[in-house]
């Protein structure tokens, strides 16, 4: 009787052990990652720790700076929440990317092809219009996957370059302004334009509390709902899931589905929101930005508010490090990309943080 | 004629390049391993073929920088699915990623800006030169897209008639399997990695060093 209450005791523990370290470990990544890109500023002769404080004084050291770092945390939180959605129910779309151009796209021609609408009308319509055009660009591969079992990490990467190369033919060609100094599209209407939040010198929109709002639903449907359980049960454990009688299939498609939605609003934000037009560099890969989060955030749309705003700090902080310590901006693909690395060796690296534990 | 043949020589020597990083993902698909670091490994090896040039002057020095910068990158790839059970899918990404960085991030530190300045290069090969008839077309092509055929015959030759060969293919097919018969699991999926590394590099070697202004606008 005794040793098994110590028996449970230590069961007790290991638990809490695991949870402290689901809560530690994205940092400790986090700063591996840091450690890592820091070997490459030192490479080049330049103080890392001097460089990270620049660019955390050029992401929040000004009211301007915030702002900026807000803005540009938008866009990649509704990817890390279409990477969510999708790693939920069991798939996993590398895909943001693309439904986002196509999103960005949707939402153009929506915005200047509509005219004379009332604004809170014509803001729904474009947003509608993005999200469509997004689920319809994630339409193909889905269906692909469900029906001819492709593999969807390919096809989804492959339709990223499809995407990228129609929204070029798309803003030189297709649908290009004819007075722009640098190649873009049409502008949309005034009336489609996201009203300010906070004015002119922030220009912060109302795009931030559609983040809110969308991480709040998303937490109540995975929560709170019938098919948010299911959905879950089917990304967990597929077998299970199949015994408890849950359309496996059809979930998978309509989280694909979702997912490519909410990527499909990133870039119709984008364009609504803050650039107003249609550039061939809409987006400097925040689709991508969107994994690393979903990753690490253990898939909860709420912690990936807050850890978009962080990769949204490290775009907008990596421009000042450029202007002032002379590092190039491309330090920050350096950080995502080890950041990604060290999140794929996770097991690895939690294995070796045990190891003075198996020792004993 | 001669039109005909130039656009031949040019579709040779553009698609050779894909040709290599796709007998590289081949390994790595007969193998299972999800070889989605491809990219990376070419940027990678790209760059480490012009800095390699630069360095020694020699584009063949170049050619061995190039492939020990794929190989970098493809031992990466493997530490990371194979040693450390991580998902490969994301090890791709991050790999594609981390290279682009990296390579862009060297590139400012070591030639000063985005493009690198004009190194050695392989473009001819003049063996070929005194070969009747054929000879003048035949100069014409890079000796990387020549090894780069005999690279083709000899991966079919390791593939399906060497020990090697079998058990890249039985482990592609039936890892546990394998696993039971002798463990040898993750020896093999390494080394597999390691070419694959070297065979995505291959492409961007030529890339590089086959054109006068190797240019590095990954």
């Amino acid at each position: 009787m005794k040793e098994m209450d110590t028996k449970q005791i230590k069961a007790f523990r290991g638990i809490g052990r695991k949870q402290v370290m689901d809560i530690i470990m994205p940092f400790f990544l986090v700063f591996l990652a840091f450690l890592l890109s820091s070997i490459w500023i030192t490479f080049m002769g330049k103080n890392p720790l001097e460089a990270f404080a620049t660019l955390f004084r050029g992401a929040f050291g000004s009211a301007t700076s915030f702002a900026n770092t807000i803005k540009k945390s938008v866009p990649i939180a509704f990817c890390s929440f279409a990477v969510i959605v999708s790693m939920k129910g069991n798939a996993f779309n590398i895909g943001a990317e693309g439904q986002l151009i196509c999103g960005a796209i949707g939402a153009t021609l929506a915005g200047a092809l509509f005219r004379g609408l009332p604004a809170p009308l014509h803001i729904f319509l474009c947003i509608v219009a993005s999200a469509l055009f997004g689920m319809l660009f994630g339409l193909f591969p889905t269906m692909m996957h469900r029906f001819r079992g492709v593999d969807l990490l390919v096809i989804f990467l492959l339709m990223n370059n499809v995407a990228e190369y129609f929204l070029q033919y798309f803003v030189l060609d297709l649908f290009k302004s004819q007075n722009a100094l640098v190649p873009s599209s049409r502008a949309i209407e005034k009336t489609a334009e996201l009203p300010y939040l906070i004015g002119p010198p922030y220009r912060m929109t109302i795009a931030i509390i559609l983040v809110l709002i969308c991480a709040v639903v998303l937490t109540w449907f995975f929560n709170r709902t019938v098919a948010g359980y299911e959905m879950r049960a089917v990304g967990q454990n597929r077998q299970a899931a199949r015994y408890a009688g849950i359309p496996i299939g059809r979930y998978t498609t309509m989280a694909l589905l979702l997912s490519a939605m909410l990527a499909g609003i990133a870039g119709g934000l984008e364009v609504l929101g803050n650039y107003h037009c249609l550039y061939t560099e809409i987006s400097p890969g925040f689709g991508y930005d969107g994994i690393p989060i979903a990753l690490l955030c253990n898939a909860n749309p709420l912690l990936a508010v807050i850890g978009s705003v962080a990769f949204g700090a490290l775009r907008n902080g990596s421009l000042a490090m450029q202007a002032k310590v002379g590092i190039s901006s491309e330090i920050v693909n350096v950080i995502q990309g080890s950041l990604i690395l060290v999140i794929a060796s996770n097991y690895f690296i939690r294995y070796l943080l045990n190891w003075r534990r198996r020792a004993k | 004629m001669d039109e005909i043949l130039s656009l031949l020589l040019s579709v040779i020597r553009l698609c050779t390049p894909i040709f290599i990083a796709g007998l590289g993902n081949m390994f790595c698909e007969r193998v299972g391993v999800l070889n989605l670091g491809a990219e990376g490994m070419m940027i990678s090896g790209a760059f480490m073929a012009v800095l390699g040039s630069f360095l020694t002057g020699s584009a063949w020095c170049g050619v061995l920088f190039g492939l020990a910068g794929g190989m970098i990158a493809g031992a990466i790839h493997a530490l990371i699915c194979v040693e450390f059970g991580g998902l490969h899918a994301i090890s791709g990404l991050g790999l594609t990623i981390f290279c682009r960085g990296v390579a862009k991030f060297m590139c400012v530190a070591v030639f000063g800006s985005t493009y690198s300045p004009n190194v050695q290069a392989i473009q001819t090969t003049e063996l070929f030169a005194g070969v009747p008839v054929v000879g003048q077309w035949l100069k014409q092509l890079s000796p990387l897209v020549y090894l780069a055929i005999i690279l083709g015959f000899l991966a079919h030759y390791v593939i399906f008639h060497t020990t090697f060969g079998l058990r890249v293919r039985a482990l592609g097919d039936n890892p546990r399997a394998v696993e039971t018969a002798e463990s040898m699991f993750g020896k093999c999926d390494s080394s597999v990695c390691l070419f694959a590394g070297c065979c995505a590099a291959w492409p961007a070697l030529i890339w590089a060093l086959d054109s006068w202004i190797a240019i590095l606008t990954v």
